[in-house]
């Protein structure tokens, strides 16, 4: 048996007596999408943020192609980043707005020390590399959140963690996004945790789905089963409340 | 650069020329007392004497050769005690922000504690033990004026390490350092460079005040403030005395606001599409 690019296994993160993220086990295979699916507040993000190693999860393992990741220091996991790469929701938040286009997307190669190509990156997102020189204000909302994901391409990483990358974005330019992602996985074969609570959003990205209620996966297997044919109450409450579904 | 900078930038200049070579070029002590000129008034009024176009102070000195003098003082103690004050509270600021928890606590608390400190009674026990000296009053005004720069630096930290871009900036690899420098520093820059202007005009005036109880620059050595102080009580006669450094001092805190403003129009890109 094979190895996965990502193994979650038992992840857990508590604030207190709050248990954000319970007992969450899970897998993403090369070229694969996951999508983590809930309502607002039923811990998608802290488990995003605790994947992508922002926050240090209160117990269980996350192993990337059979390194264990969760227990690392900030020191240790320093070269392994590169292997795992965050996209955010809001755009307009998670660019420097001090800094021109092409000095967020060179951030990773200079903290890394590693060379890259940062107008062919901005190519590969369908940015004209001119833009470099701009800062992010004065891009728009899917431009920006192109940079976001030129950034997070720069290390080459096997695996991006993507936390609600299109739900900031109009809807024509979801569309657009949404291309470029399901684009940059073929081409590059990358794993996808997607976490989203739009479920057309999902349905149009992802292999597998995992439901999360309450910290927990409540049920986990391929999108058309569990999007059309949810096992559990609580997916059926979801589904059930896409307007027009 | 804008016209504004630039005027700033020059302006700040021919003051520092003034008071560094202006006295030597003049060739007039200005400790020097002359009691039967005294009170003489400026060059366009009746009286004037020749020799002392600002005028003479109460005991016949000629003022503006104490004016430029008193500016090596003023404007030295001004600048070098609000940039170490802005200095110091931006590390304590950047630290206690980023740090947060119990350092957080400590810091800002030991801060509260010392704005209720009354600075006037340690100034005076310093300067009473160790006396008093430039160095001494830089040291002073930089004691009392970290706090303010700290706490804003404080609060822009705070906001801005819970940005995404910060923890993007974590998430490609970036070590403490590096967040505090590349992201933090030049968030709070801005919103200091504006401080420290505001900052230099108080220092030049708490140096006057202090110099007016005796606790600064000892007379007869001049500084703007104690010009100031020495022409209160003949503000009703002999009003050039308190004018001449009143629109020294003026003018250098409204060229250095002017500065302020332009480096940080020129700090802030947002601003780019509106000029």
């Amino acid at each position: 048996m094979t190895e996965p690019l990502l193994r979650v296994t038992n992840l857990s993160k508590s604030y207190g007596a709050l248990r954000a993220v319970d007992g969450v086990t899970f897998e993403v295979d090369r070229g694969e999408t996951l999508a983590i699916v809930g309502e607002s507040g039923c811990g998608k993000s802290t488990l995003a943020r605790c994947v992508a190693r922002l926050t240090q999860p209160t117990g269980g393992s996350v192993r990337l192609d059979g390194v264990e990741l969760a227990p690392l220091s900030r020191r240790r996991l320093r070269p392994l980043r590169s292997r795992f790469q965050l996209v955010f929701q809001d755009p307009s938040t998670s660019l420097n707005p001090r800094w021109t286009v092409g000095e967020i997307v060179r951030e990773p190669l200079r903290l890394q020390d590693v060379r890259g190509d940062v107008p062919g990156l901005l190519s590969e997102v369908g940015l004209d590399p001119e833009l470099a020189g701009r800062h992010p204000h004065r891009l728009s909302g899917g431009q920006r959140q192109r940079v976001g994901i030129a950034r997070a391409l720069a290390l080459s990483p096997d695996l991006l963690v993507l936390d609600e990358p299109v739900t900031a974005l109009d809807v024509s330019v979801q569309a657009q996004i949404i291309n470029l992602l399901l684009r940059l996985q073929e081409e590059r074969g990358l794993g996808y945790l997607f976490i989203s609570h739009d479920l057309a959003v999902v349905s149009a990205v992802a292999h597998r789905v995992a439901v999360m209620h309450a910290g927990r996966l409540v049920e986990t297997g391929p999108a058309e089963q569990v999007l059309g044919r949810p096992s559990h109450d609580y997916t059926r409450a979801l589904v059930a409340a896409v307007p027009g579904a | 650069m804008r016209p504004s900078v630039r005027i700033a930038l020059a302006g700040l200049v021919l003051i520092a020329l003034a008071v560094a070579v202006g006295p030597l070029l003049l060739g007039v002590d200005a400790l020097e007392q002359d009691l039967p000129a005294k009170l003489a008034p400026p060059f366009w009024m009746e009286g004037a004497l020749a020799g002392h176009p600002l005028g003479t102070d109460q005991l016949g000195r000629d003022l503006l050769a104490r004016v430029l003098v008193g500016g090596r003082t003023s404007l030295l103690v001004g600048f070098a005690a609000s940039t170490l004050a802005c200095a110091v509270g931006i590390v304590v600021g950047l630290l206690s922000g980023y740090l947060g928890g119990w350092i957080d606590r400590l810091i800002m608390g030991l801060g509260d504690l010392w704005i209720a400190f009354p600075f006037l009674v340690l100034a005076i026990a310093t300067i009473g033990v160790v006396g008093s000296s430039t160095p001494v009053l830089i040291t002073l005004l930089t004691l009392a004026g970290w706090v303010t720069s700290a706490r804003v630096t404080r609060t822009i930290v705070k906001q801005v390490r819970g940005e995404d871009y910060v923890a993007a900036s974590v998430g490609a690899g970036a070590g403490h350092l590096s967040v505090l420098t590349r992201h933090l520093l030049p968030a709070v820059a801005g919103a200091n460079l504006v401080m420290w202007t505001f900052v230099v005009g108080t220092m030049v005036l708490v140096e006057g005040g202090l110099s007016f109880l005796g606790l600064g620059v000892r007379p007869p050595a001049p500084s703007w403030g104690t010009i100031l102080s020495d022409g209160r009580e003949l503000l009703e006669t002999a009003w050039w005395i308190p004018l001449w450094p009143g629109l020294a001092l003026t003018l250098t805190v409204l060229l250095v606001n002017l500065l302020g403003d332009g480096l940080r129009d020129a700090l802030d890109v947002r601003m780019d599409d509106h000029a």
